[in-house]
């Protein structure tokens, strides 16, 4: 099963290289996809960037329904972390602007979950159950984790799977903990750079700010967490190609902190910035199938709750601070497609349309106040990182034709027309700004497809992306990575073109994509510097950070510019080799005033690339080793230079060898088992706060009955 | 029955993992309660001979006046500033030749003398301090000639949007957080610390900063007195005006030592350039009519002052332009060229510390004065508490100054001190808040021969 945009730059990670790879989250899923790089602000988050850019700019989907709210960040967001890795069969990225399939902010490209279905086994006629689970342990967080899931079937009417999982993650220590010893053992006197390994500046070589390595020079403060998870799905048959499914997915994690405010180089080595609670709850029901010549139909009506509650401590200071905000999400989708049709006397030209339309709500609850350390007393700020009842419509209608010239040459065009209304109340002490604004779009697609012979496509696309300004654009004062960032609510909507040249190889032994791309973001959303006296009615932490910014919209375009490769080899049926590599260059106009004409975007990652081989030993056993690469990266953007996460000068390369094995020992156990990062090779992703881990192994098993 | 149990506790377990916990609802903090907010004991280190608030200091002005009592006499003499010389290689910005001046003449920066032309349009040190003016303008949260409300220590809730408490300024203008890694740059530097982007980041380790109690006089020194007595103001313990006086003294301390230190970390980030300067003079000019900080302070003494005032200005601006010549001639604001010129770099900062240190002595002998000018006089008992709460903690990091400071001139300065001078007046200021009306005489004319002007 792959993404139905099958004429876009698409790439899947499947529930079988989820096990062998032992991953720790959804976005770890995404390591090995190409044109993807997944930041990492602390270890219980992660944002997946596609094709340089990630956020709001990057539409997440689980099994159709939008997980991107009003309350979406500009820059890394930790939510596609509240996607249980355990629950999900499939990820697709579909990589490039794509709003008019998928609505607003599809800037970069599109992430979408597929959930596990429950499996209808024709030869059940009465009740059947069936239970299986996992259990994971990854040394270099220590963390231990399992997930139980029964599955039932009632006749061929009713499938239902429910599943549980809980896992702890320890600290996590990074790669390279050498420390600054004499001979004898001691620590060396000369220095207080206590450590020889780490990640260190391409400038002057120093450790990087963030995060704190405890004593062992590897051990990284404010990584642990715990998280819970739960789901349950029923799908009922209604007809022999129409279900309707009812489901919840639930995600709990408590305590994570926030790696590069933990702490925050601004202040106390004691102080931190923790999630003590990041909640996302999922549940929908839909109808979906075929209802005579109505094809790919789904209506489904969704209910998200989003919550988060935040905490600041600061021991050596007078005060910490607390936030919770949360958000409900009300959605409701339709889509459907026609059959092929045609339209030439021989059939030799066919059509196939699809439209659809959604809408959606949120509903934003939002507080923050300040404690006095250890004497309780609360203080009340007027607002918190949002104003309390503030509120996002946004949604629109879409439609698509396909037409096909004797399966060489395919026609696709498509436009959709968007809508987007903010509202936020006036709040005076803080000196909120009420906002009261709507936007109207209208984006579009064309593509040309051309199949010389059956395995080979070449693909022409026109995409376009739309993300209006959302209340965290418009509303939010928050702590971000290169400061805080000051609300600006007379910002405008950002809108994409992407340009796209690719081709696809399918054969038996080799799979081959390669595409080029050129993303034209127009308004594009950049942080810019603000002074102190910006700080509206004080602004709390905003005095407190080392500098200020707000969002603004760059006059000229900004163009994000790259390419991205994906091979896969096969030798008769026991190897299986794959490698990608990437690379994306992006440039807006300086948001400073007197500033250099155009600078880079921000984190856009550097070229990379992995690499994958998988011998099967046996019918049931394996081996394999994985490579994954990043060459340096020092095109930073204005808010890059001020954001700890970022080494001084920039983020070095680095290459990691990973080795894999596996078994099934029993008829109903199967063992998965990595040696990650062999060489202990002190890495990160550029932009993240958190290093790679370092030397360790995963394991994971998996019983099933 | 096992299975039954464990799938009711799981149950159980979800239940209570799905509920969100609400926020915090306020319980009016009892006295007690507070009182034991304050310094952070672990960081606070004894070695740092902080005075401690002393009980009369604590209690009302009539014990301090006990403490200090008119036996002790003796009258503190003001200032003379006559025979202030700059050294000959000073930057002069004042003085028609100033551009023609080696090493100064390829400065382009500096086009007026009376203004600091900002590397970043984005410097935050200059408003931080020009908010807190709100503290020490006169008849404001600092004048020790009344006690502030408990409600001026601490916002309550409805008071949040107000900006005028103290509580609320120092959290909310970043400067407590400052003072939680605020490095004294007079110390020598501890081994292996060096200037890349990492370095400011020392102090804010707990364990650094009870390693090197002196270097890190932020959080060792300053950020435990400035807790405890916004809890003990906030809780209405004690003399108002003392804790007032106590947190004065740490903030006017923490100005002297940042803007030396801003003077520093300029040479990685330019822009610390303009840092150096607002936590001198906030946003204002050296001839504006409304100053903050240190400037406020000084510009009160009079004549004297006004010299100071101006001696620091020529100094700020020689470190504008030696960073001005040093690379500082960036497009992005001064963020990604180091510096690189050393030896320029440290005239330009010795003669700004020469001159901030002689204003930060005269602002001491100015509170010296003070506390004498209110000896016997039962009226003004709590003004003098507050006078002594004040040299209880500038005193004694003062005196641990005069006694160690290293980096600079400052061990050739106190080898060259008249015979005596240093170790009287090191005890005298380490008498902290229970000095006397006698000890304060003699220990502002020690230090008028130890920092003449510059």
């Amino acid at each position: 099963m792959q993404s139905d945009n099958a004429a876009r730059a698409v790439s899947s990670t499947t529930r079988r290289e989820m096990d062998e790879r032992v991953v720790r989250s959804a976005p770890d899923a995404l390591r090995f996809q190409p044109g993807v790089a997944v930041q990492q602000t602390a270890h219980g988050q992660a944002s997946p960037y596609v094709r340089g850019v990630t956020g709001q700019q990057v539409l997440l989907l689980f099994d159709g329904v939008r997980l991107n709210n009003g309350l979406y960040r500009q820059g890394p967001n930790q939510y596609f972390f509240t996607v249980d890795a355990g629950s999900v069969e499939q990820i697709d990225v579909e990589r490039g602007s794509a709003s008019v399939r998928y609505g607003s902010d599809a800037i970069g490209g599109v992430v979408i979950a597929r959930p596990i279905e429950p499996r209808f086994d024709p030869a059940v006629r009465t009740v059947a159950l069936r239970a299986r689970g996992f259990a994971t342990y990854t040394s270099a967080d220590q963390s231990p984790g399992a997930r139980a899931e029964v599955e039932a079937q009632f006749a061929d009417r009713v499938a239902v799977v429910a599943g549980v999982g809980y896992r702890v993650a320890h600290e996590l220590r990074g790669g390279n903990g050498d420390r600054r010893l004499l001979a004898d053992g001691t620590p060396d006197p000369t220095t207080i750079d206590r450590c020889r390994g780490g990640v260190r500046s391409l400038r002057d070589g120093s450790l990087a700010r963030t995060p704190v390595l405890e004593d062992d020079c590897a051990t990284q403060r404010g990584t642990g967490f715990r998280e819970l998870t739960f789901d349950g799905r029923i799908v009922v048959r209604v007809r022999q190609k129409l279900q309707a499914v009812a489901a919840i997915y639930g995600y709990r994690q408590f305590d994570a902190p926030r790696t590069d405010l933990c702490p925050p180089t601004w202040a106390s080595d004691r102080a931190c910035m923790r999630f003590q609670e990041q909640f996302r709850t999922l549940a929908y029901g839909s109808l979906r199938g075929e209802i005579g010549s109505l094809r790919e139909l789904a209506l489904t009506v969704s209910y998200q709750r989003a919550h988060e509650r935040r905490r600041f401590d600061n021991p050596t200071g007078f005060t910490s601070q607390g936030w919770i905000d949360s958000v409900d999400t009300l959605g409701i989708t339709a889509r459907g497609a026609t059959p092929r049709m045609s339209i030439s006397r021989y059939g030799a030209v066919g059509m196939t349309l699809r439209y659809g339309l959604d809408a959606w709500r949120d509903s934003v609850r939002s507080v923050e106040w300040a404690e006095v350390n250890r004497s309780g007393f609360v203080i009340d700020s007027p607002r918190g990182q949002y104003v309390d009842g503030s509120s996002y419509w946004y949604g629109g209608a879409f439609g698509e034709g396909e037409i096909s010239l004797r399966d060489a040459l395919v026609l696709r065009a498509g436009g959709r027309g968007a809508f987007a209304y903010a509202s936020s109340p006036y709040e005076p002490i803080s000196s909120s700004q009420s906002v009261s604004r709507g936007w109207g779009a209208f984006v579009a697609r064309a593509g040309l497809e051309w199949r010389p012979a059956p395995p080979i496509g070449v693909f022409a696309n026109i995409d376009q992306g739309f993300r209006p300004p959302n209340l965290d654009d418009l509303t939010s004062r928050q702590i971000t990575g290169p400061g805080f960032q000051i609300e600006n609510p007379e910002l405008a909507p950002e809108r994409s073109t992407t340009y796209e040249l690719g081709t696809r190889l399918r054969t038996q032994p080799v799979e081959l994509d390669a595409w080029a791309f050129a993303t034209r973001i127009d308004g594009a959303m950049v942080r810019a510097p603000r002074q102190l006296s910006d700080c509206a009615g004080g602004g709390g932490l905003c005095a407190m950070s080392s500098s200020r910014i707000a969002l603004v919209n760059v006059k000229d375009p900004a163009w994000v510019l790259g390419g991205e490769a994906a091979l896969r080899v096969r030798a008769g049926t026991r190897f299986e080799a794959a490698a990608t590599v990437s690379y994306a260059w992006g440039e807006a106009t300086s948001p400073l005033e007197a500033g250099a004409p155009r600078l880079p975007l921000s984190r856009v990652p550097p070229l990379q690339g992995t690499a994958e081989g998988r011998f099967s030993v046996s019918r049931e056993a394996y081996v394999g080793a994985a490579f994954r690469w990043a060459t340096a990266q020092d095109r930073l953007a204005y808010q890059d230079t001020l954001d700890p996460r970022i080494p001084a000068g920039g983020t070095p390369g680095y290459a990691l060898l990973d080795l894999r094995v596996g078994a099934r020992v029993s008829r109903f156990l199967r063992l998965n088992a990595v040696l990650e990062n062999v060489f202990d090779t002190a890495w990160r992703v550029h932009g993240s706060s958190v290093n790679g881990p370092g030397r360790g192994l995963l394991v994971q098993a998996a019983a099933g009955w | 029955m096992l299975k039954r149990s464990s799938l009711s506790l799981l149950g159980i377990s979800l239940l209570v993992a799905a509920c969100e916990t609400p926020r915090p609802v306020n319980d009016v903090p009892s006295a007690d309660a507070v009182s034991d907010t304050g310094v952070d004991s672990s960081v606070q280190s004894d070695a740092s001979d902080v005075t401690q608030p002393t009980d009369a200091a604590m209690e009302s002005g009539a014990d301090v006046t006990d403490a200090a009592s008119p036996s002790d006499g003796g009258d503190v003499a003001d200032v003379v500033s006559s025979a202030c010389m700059p050294a000959a290689t000073d930057f002069l910005p004042r003085t028609a030749m100033a551009s023609w001046m080696t090493p100064w003449n390829g400065c382009m920066a500096v086009t007026n003398a009376n203004a600091y032309p900002y590397f970043s349009g984005s410097a935050s040190a200059p408003v931080r301090v020009a908010r807190l003016g709100a503290l020490d303008a006169p008849g404001g949260f600092f004048d020790p000639t009344r006690d502030p409300a408990p409600t001026e220590f601490v916002a309550a809730a409805a008071d949040a949007g107000a900006n005028t408490s103290a509580e609320f300024l120092f959290r909310d203008t970043g400067v407590a957080t400052r003072y939680q890694r605020r490095a004294d740059e007079h110390y020598a530097v501890p081994t292996g610390l060096v200037l890349n982007s990492t370095y400011q980041d020392f102090c804010g380790m707990a364990a650094n900063a009870m390693a090197n109690p002196d270097y890190c006089a932020g959080p060792t020194a300053l950020n435990g007195v400035l807790n405890d007595s916004l809890a003990a103001g906030m809780a209405g313990m004690g003399s108002a005006r003392v804790h007032a006086a106590r947190i004065q003294a740490t903030y006017q301390w923490w100005l002297f030592i940042s803007s030396h230190k801003e003077s520093l970390t300029c040479a990685p980030v330019s822009a610390d350039c303009d840092s150096a300067a607002g936590y001198y003079t906030g946003t204002a000019g050296r001839n504006d009519a409304t100053q903050y900080g240190l400037a406020r302070a000084l510009i009160a003494l009079g004549d004297a002052g006004r010299a100071a005032h101006d001696r620091i200005w020529d100094g700020l601006l020689a470190v504008r332009c030696w960073r001005d010549m040093d690379g500082g001639r960036t497009s992005d604001g001064g963020t990604t060229v180091p510096a690189t010129n050393e030896a320029l770099r440290e005239q330009a900062r010795m003669q700004l510390d020469a001159a901030l240190t002689r204003g930060i002595v005269m602002i001491v002998q100015a509170r010296l004065r003070a506390f004498a000018s209110t000896d016997g006089d039962v009226a003004r008992a709590a003004e003098r508490a507050a006078h002594a709460a004040w040299i209880g903690v500038v005193g004694p990091l003062l005196a641990n100054g005069i006694e160690r400071w290293s980096r600079g001139s400052w061990a050739a300065r106190r080898a060259s001190a008249p015979a005596g001078v240093v170790s009287r007046v090191v005890t005298e200021l380490r008498a902290g808040a229970s000095i006397t009306t006698t000890q304060a005489g003699r220990a502002s004319a020690d230090l008028e021969a130890l920092f003449p002007c510059p």
